[in-house]
C-alpha cells in the first residue's frame, strides 16, 4: 500500500467506528462482489482496492490524497528553500569585487564542513542509537532529557489543566483520539520517520544543487580569483596535504581538481599586504592560476554535499516504500475490514412488518361460572379427548350434580353435526351443555363455530361451560394456568355471558 | 412466489410454528404469543445471500377446521392423481370468504410450489384429529417433512412420530426455544432431501452460513478482546481545581472511573448481543433474582463466583514472587539454595491474596503540588491524582469469566425466545497454564496504559479466541 492509501485506512477506519457493523458489512460486500471472480490478492492490495471501491462510491476519504499533496507541496517549497539559500549563500561566500579574492578555506568551512560533520554524526551515531541505545549511556544525557522534558513539561502542564476545564465529553473525545493515535502510531511510526528523513534531505540535495549552480554561473559569466589565507602558522604543504586528503574521493576521476603544490604555494593570500604572498616571485603566476581553485570547490561540492545527500535521499524513497510494504495489516480493525470484504451477507428477515396482534374483545374475561342447578345436562367431548363415559359421568356429575343426559362427540374425523343437532335439539327443563376439551388445543375458529351452532341449537341464556381437562396416558393432570387463561381470552370473542371456561380437575 | 425454494410452516394453531419461524430466520419481529390466531396472514422470510435470494421461509396461520374442510375437499374427490387439482378448486371457491380464511391462506404458498414444514407440539399427546390435516397436506402433493417441537414439559413424541412417519418423508425433533446453531443447520440439510433440484442452492445457504457464524464468532472475539483491552489499561489523572478539595476530588474520581468501566463491559455486551442479532433484548425484571452476570461488575458475589478463586490468586501471585525470588538466587549465585524463590513465592502468593479481595481501585497520588522549573516559568501545578489502571489480579479474570458468560448465553439464545436472558451459573476452570499466560498478558495490558503493542494485542486475541472457542463451539 502507498502511504496514502495507509492514512485513508486510517481515517477510514475511524470513520466506521461510529456506523453499525451489519451496515459497513453489506458495504463493503457490494465492493468486494464487484470485483468479480478475480479479488485482488494479499492483504495490501485488497486494503487498497476497498479505499479506491469506496472513492469511487463518493464515500472514501480522500485525507490521503490532501496529504500527499501537502507532502509535494511541502517538498517543493523545501527544493525552493533550498536552491535558494545555496544560491544566497554561494553568492555571498563567492562575492568578488576585484579587490581581495575569495578564500577557498571560508567557502570549504561554510559549504564542506558542516555537511561532512552531519553525514558523520549520521554514519556513526544513528546504527549506535539503534543497536546500543548509547543515548542512555553518555553521561548526564539522562539529565539532559529530563531538563528538555522538563520544559515540555511546563507547557503541558498549562495545557493539561486548559484540558481539565474542557466539558467532560470533548475530554474523553480528545482523550480517546489521543489514545488511539498512540496505539496507532507503534505501527506507523517507521513510516513516519522515512517521511520526514526524505523531505530534510530533499532540502539538502536542493542547498547543494543551488550552490552549484551559483558557482557555474559566478565562474561562467564572471572571472573569478581565489586564495587562502589564515592567521595560523601554516606551511602550504600541510595545507596541500590536507586539502590532497580532502580531494581524494575525485583525485582518479578528475585530476584537475586536485590542488597542486604550486598552486597552493602561488595563492597564499596576505590581506595585511592586499597581495599573494607569492607576489614578488610568480605574482602574475598565483593571479593567472587562482581561477583554478574553482574546481576544488565544486567538486568538494559535489563529492561532500551533494552525493550524499544524494544517496540519503534515494535511501529514504527505498526505506519509505519499503516501511510502507512492511506495515503489519493484521490489527484486529483490519481482519475485521477483510472479513466484511470476503464473508457474504446473510439476511433471514423478513422484509414486511409485522400485522400486529388482534387487541382482545373488551371485557375478555370470561364471567364467572353459573351455579343455578341443572335439570338436562348433555355433552359434547370436543376433537378426541380421551374421555370414556364414566370419566365424563364424573366430571358432569362433580360439576353439575347430575349425569349427562348425551354424550357426543364434536370436531375431528368422528364429528358428526348431525349427531350434535340431535343431541341438542330435543327440548329440556333447566339445561346446561358442558363441552369437554383438551386444555393444550385452542379455541380456534372451529371450536367458536361449534360454540356459536350449540347456542343457536339451546337459545340464549343457556349456560355454556367449556370444561378443561389435561388428559394423558390415562390419567388427568391439572389443567394449565396458562391455558386456562389462553382459552377465556379466545372464548371471550363470542361476547356471550352464558359461556364459561372452567378447569376440571385431575383424576382417573 | 417465484421460482426460489419455499417451505411453508404449516400447522394446527399455538403449536410454535411462529416459534419455529423465528429460530430460523433470526428475526425477534416474529409474533408469538400463548393466546390461539396470533399469525393471521403468510409472511415471508427471505433467506438471501449478498443480496441474492436462495430460499424463503413462510410463516402461514394455523389451521383451524381441518375436518370441515377435509370434509369438503372428500366430497369432491375422483381419483389420487386429481387431488392436488381439488384442493386448488377448494382455495379457489372460498379465496375472500371468511369460512375456511386461514386454511386458504396456508394452503396458497403450497399450491405455488413450496415444500411443506409440518409443525406439531410434541409435549402434547397425540389426536386422531390432527390426521385431517395431515391428510390434506398429502393432498396438495408437494414434498412434506414434519417438526416436532416442544413446547410444554411432556414427552409424547414416540407417538407422534408412529403417526407422522406414515405422513411425511422426514420427520425431526426441533426445540425452537433450544435449537443449536448445528440444530438450525442440521434442519437446513433436511430440506433438501424434500427436493433433489433444490440441493445445490441450499447447500450454497448452508455454506453461507456456516460462513456468517464464524464472522460471528470473530467479532464476539474482538468485542472481549478490546473490552480487556480498554478496561485493564484504564485510568483517570485528574488535577485538583483546589487544594481543599483533595477528598471530594479523590471520592469522585473513583466514582467516575468505576462507571466507566461499568459502561464499557455494557458497551461490550450490546455488541456481542448485536453481533447475534439480539438487538434490545429483554431484560428481567427487578424484582426477580438477577442472574450472576447481570449483577453489577464489582458486586462481591461477582468476584467471589468469578475469576479465580483465592488459592488459585495464591498460585498466581506465587508464580510472580517465585520469579524474582529466582533473580535473588541466581544474583547470589546459588548460595541462597533456593530460599529466595521460596521467600518470593510466600510475598508474592501473600501479595496475591491481599489484592485478590480488592475489587475496587485506589486513587495514587501522581505528583504533588509545584516544582521548581514550574516556579521557574510563573506557573504553579496543583495535586494530580490517578486511577487506574485496576490492579487486583483478578480483575482480569472477573471481566473474563462474565464475558463468556454472556456470550454463551446470547448465543445459545434462540429469536423465538421472549423471556430475559438465562444464563449457566457455572464459573470456568481455568488451568494453571492458562491462569499464568492470561496474568502475564494482563499485566502487559496494564503497563502498556493505552498503547498496547501489536504482539500483545495479538496474543490476548488467540488467548480470547481460544476461550470464546471452548464456550461456544464452532
Amino acid at each position: 500500500m502507498r502511504i496514502e492509501d495507509l492514512v485513508d485506512l486510517e481515517v477510514q477506519l475511524v470513520a466506521d467506528q461510529e456506523v453499525a457493523e451489519d451496515e459497513l458489512h453489506r458495504r463493503d460486500r457490494s465492493i468486494a462482489r464487484g470485483w468479480g471472480d478475480a479479488p485482488p490478492s494479499g492483504r495490501g492490495l485488497l486494503l487498497a482496492a476497498w479505499l479506491s471501491g469506496l472513492r469511487e462510491a463518493g464515500q472514501g476519504p480522500a485525507v490521503g490524497r490532501w496529504l500527499a499533496r501537502a507532502r509535494r507541496w511541502a517538498a517543493l517549497l523545501l527544493l525552493l528553500l533550498g536552491l535558494g539559500s545555496g544560491w544566497a549563500l554561494a553568492e555571498l561566500l563567492l562575492a568578488y569585487d576585484g579587490s581581495e579574492p575569495v578564500n577557498v578555506l571560508d567557502f570549504l568551512l561554510w559549504i564542506v564542513g558542516p555537511q561532512v560533520v552531519l553525514i558523520v554524526l549520521v554514519l556513526v551515531a544513528w546504527p549506535l542509537e539503534l543497536t546500543l541505545r548509547v543515548s542512555d549511556r553518555v553521561p548526564h544525557a539522562a539529565d539532559v532529557k529530563r531538563l528538555w522534558r522538563s520544559v515540555w513539561w511546563g507547557l503541558g502542564g498549562w495545557l493539561a489543566e486548559r484540558f481539565e476545564a474542557l466539558p467532560a465529553e470533548q475530554r474523553e473525545r480528545w482523550q480517546s483520539a489521543r489514545n488511539r493515535l498512540a496505539a496507532r502510531r507503534s505501527l506507523y511510526h517507521g513510516i513516519e520517520w522515512w517521511l520526514l528523513l526524505r523531505l530534510a534531505q530533499g532540502l539538502a540535495v536542493a542547498f547543494n544543487v543551488g550552490v552549484l549552480l551559483s558557482m557555474a554561473r559566478l565562474v561562467a559569466f564572471s572571472d573569478l580569483a581565489f586564495a587562502w589565507s589564515t592567521t595560523l602558522d601554516l606551511e602550504p604543504a600541510a595545507v596541500h596535504g590536507a586539502l590532497g586528503a580532502l580531494a581524494w574521493p575525485w583525485k582518479v576521476a578528475w585530476s584537475e581538481a586536485v590542488p597542486s603544490l604550486e598552486l597552493v604555494e602561488a595563492t597564499r593570500w596576505s590581506r595585511l599586504e592586499g597581495a599573494f604572498t607569492a607576489a614578488g616571485a610568480g605574482g602574475d603566476a598565483a593571479r593567472a592560476s587562482s581561477g583554478s581553485w574553482w574546481r576544488v570547490l565544486f567538486a568538494a561540492t559535489i563529492t561532500y554535499g551533494l552525493v550524499p545527500r544524494l544517496t540519503l535521499w534515494l535511501v529514504t524513497v527505498v526505506g519509505g516504500v519499503v516501511a510502507a510494504r512492511r506495515v503489519r495489516l493484521d490489527t484486529p480493525e483490519v481482519d475485521r475490514v477483510v472479513r466484511r470484504l470476503t464473508t457474504p451477507v446473510v439476511t433471514t428477515r423478513s422484509p414486511e412488518a409485522p400485522e400486529g396482534r388482534v387487541a382482545p374483545a373488551p371485557g375478555a374475561v370470561a364471567p364467572a361460572p353459573t351455579s343455578a342447578p341443572v335439570e338436562d345436562l348433555d355433552v359434547l367431548t370436543w376433537r378426541d379427548v380421551p374421555l370414556d363415559g364414566a370419566v365424563v359421568d364424573a366430571l358432569a356429575g362433580q360439576r353439575f350434580g347430575v349425569s349427562a343426559r348425551s354424550v357426543t362427540p364434536a370436531g375431528g374425523l368422528d364429528g358428526d353435526p348431525g349427531a350434535i343437532e340431535r343431541s341438542l335439539g330435543r327440548p329440556g327443563g333447566r339445561r346446561a351443555v358442558l363441552i369437554l376439551a383438551d386444555d393444550f388445543e385452542a379455541p380456534d375458529r372451529g371450536f367458536r363455530r361449534c360454540v356459536a351452532r350449540v347456542r343457536e341449537l339451546v337459545g340464549d341464556a343457556v349456560p355454556i361451560v367449556v370444561g378443561l381437562v389435561h388428559a394423558a396416558d390415562r390419567r388427568r393432570g391439572a389443567v394449565a394456568e396458562r391455558a386456562l387463561k389462553s382459552w377465556r381470552r379466545g372464548i371471550a370473542r363470542l361476547r356471550d355471558p352464558y359461556v364459561s371456561v372452567e378447569a376440571l380437575g385431575d383424576g382417573p | 412466489m417465484s421460482g426460489v425454494p419455499a417451505f411453508a410452516i404449516v400447522g394446527r394453531v399455538n403449536k410454535g410454528k411462529s416459534s419455529v419461524v423465528a429460530t430460523l430466520a433470526e428475526d425477534p419481529t416474529v409474533e408469538i404469543h400463548e393466546d390461539a390466531g396470533t399469525t393471521r396472514r403468510c409472511r415471508e422470510y427471505p433467506v438471501e445471500v449478498d443480496g441474492e435470494r436462495l430460499f424463503v421461509l413462510v410463516d402461514t396461520p394455523g389451521f383451524e377446521e381441518a375436518d370441515r374442510a377435509l370434509a369438503w375437499l372428500r366430497e369432491r374427490e375422483s381419483s389420487a392423481a386429481a387431488r392436488p387439482d381439488v384442493v386448488r378448486d377448494f382455495v379457489d371457491a372460498h379465496d375472500g370468504s371468511p369460512d375456511f380464511e386461514t386454511e386458504c391462506r396456508l394452503l396458497r404458498p403450497i399450491l405455488d410450489g413450496a415444500g411443506v414444514l409440518y409443525v406439531v407440539d410434541g409435549t402434547q399427546p397425540y389426536r386422531r384429529n390432527y390426521e385431517a390435516e395431515m391428510e390434506i397436506l398429502a393432498w396438495t402433493g408437494q414434498p412434506r417433512m414434519a417438526l416436532v417441537n416442544r413446547i410444554g414439559d411432556e414427552d409424547h413424541a414416540a407417538e407422534w412420530r408412529a403417526a407422522l412417519d406414515q405422513y411425511f418423508k422426514v420427520v425431526r425433533d426441533f426445540d425452537a426455544h433450544a435449537a443449536t446453531f448445528q440444530e438450525r443447520l442440521a434442519l437446513l440439510e433436511d430440506f433438501r432431501v424434500l427436493r433433489p433440484e433444490w440441493r445445490e442452492v441450499l447447500d450454497r445457504a448452508t455454506e453461507a452460513l456456516r460462513s456468517d457464524r464464524a464472522r460471528r464468532l470473530e467479532e464476539a472475539t474482538d468485542a472481549v478482546t478490546e473490552l480487556l483491552l480498554s478496561a485493564l489499561g484504564f485510568s483517570i489523572e485528574r488535577s485538583a481545581a483546589r487544594h481543599e478539595d483533595l477528598d471530594g476530588q479523590r471520592a469522585e474520581l473513583q466514582r467516575v472511573f468505576h462507571d466507566e468501566l461499568r459502561a464499557r463491559e455494557r458497551r461490550q455486551r450490546r455488541r456481542v448481543e448485536e453481533v447475534f442479532r439480539h438487538e434490545g433484548v429483554v431484560r428481567e425484571d427487578a424484582d426477580l433474582a438477577m442472574p450472576r452476570w447481570d449483577e453489577d461488575l464489582f458486586a462481591e458475589r461477582s468476584w467471589t463466583d468469578l475469576g479465580l478463586t483465592g488459592w488459585q490468586l495464591v498460585a498466581a501471585g506465587v508464580v510472580g514472587g517465585a520469579a524474582v525470588g529466582l533473580g535473588i538466587d541466581a544474583a547470589l549465585g546459588g548460595l541462597s539454595g533456593g530460599g529466595g524463590a521460596v521467600a518470593g513465592g510466600a510475598v508474592g502468593g501473600v501479595a496475591g491474596a491481599v489484592r485478590a479481595s480488592q475489587r475496587l481501585a485506589d486513587v495514587r497520588t501522581l505528583r504533588g503540588a509545584g516544582s521548581a522549573l514550574k516556579t521557574i516559568l510563573g506557573h504553579r501545578r496543583l495535586p494530580t491524582f490517578r486511577i487506574g489502571p485496576h490492579a487486583s489480579p483478578n480483575f482480569p479474570f472477573v471481566l473474563i469469566d462474565r464475558a463468556l458468560l454472556h456470550l454463551q448465553a446470547v448465543e445459545a439464545r434462540t429469536h423465538a425466545e421472549r423471556d430475559a436472558l438465562r444464563v449457566s451459573s457455572t464459573s470456568r476452570q481455568w488451568s494453571e497454564e492458562r491462569r499464568r499466560r492470561v496474568a502475564r498478558l494482563a499485566a502487559k495490558v496494564r503497563a502498556a496504559r493505552g498503547d498496547v503493542p501489536r504482539g500483545v494485542h495479538a496474543e490476548l486475541r488467540r488467548e480470547v479466541r481460544s476461550l470464546v472457542r471452548e464456550v461456544v463451539p464452532a
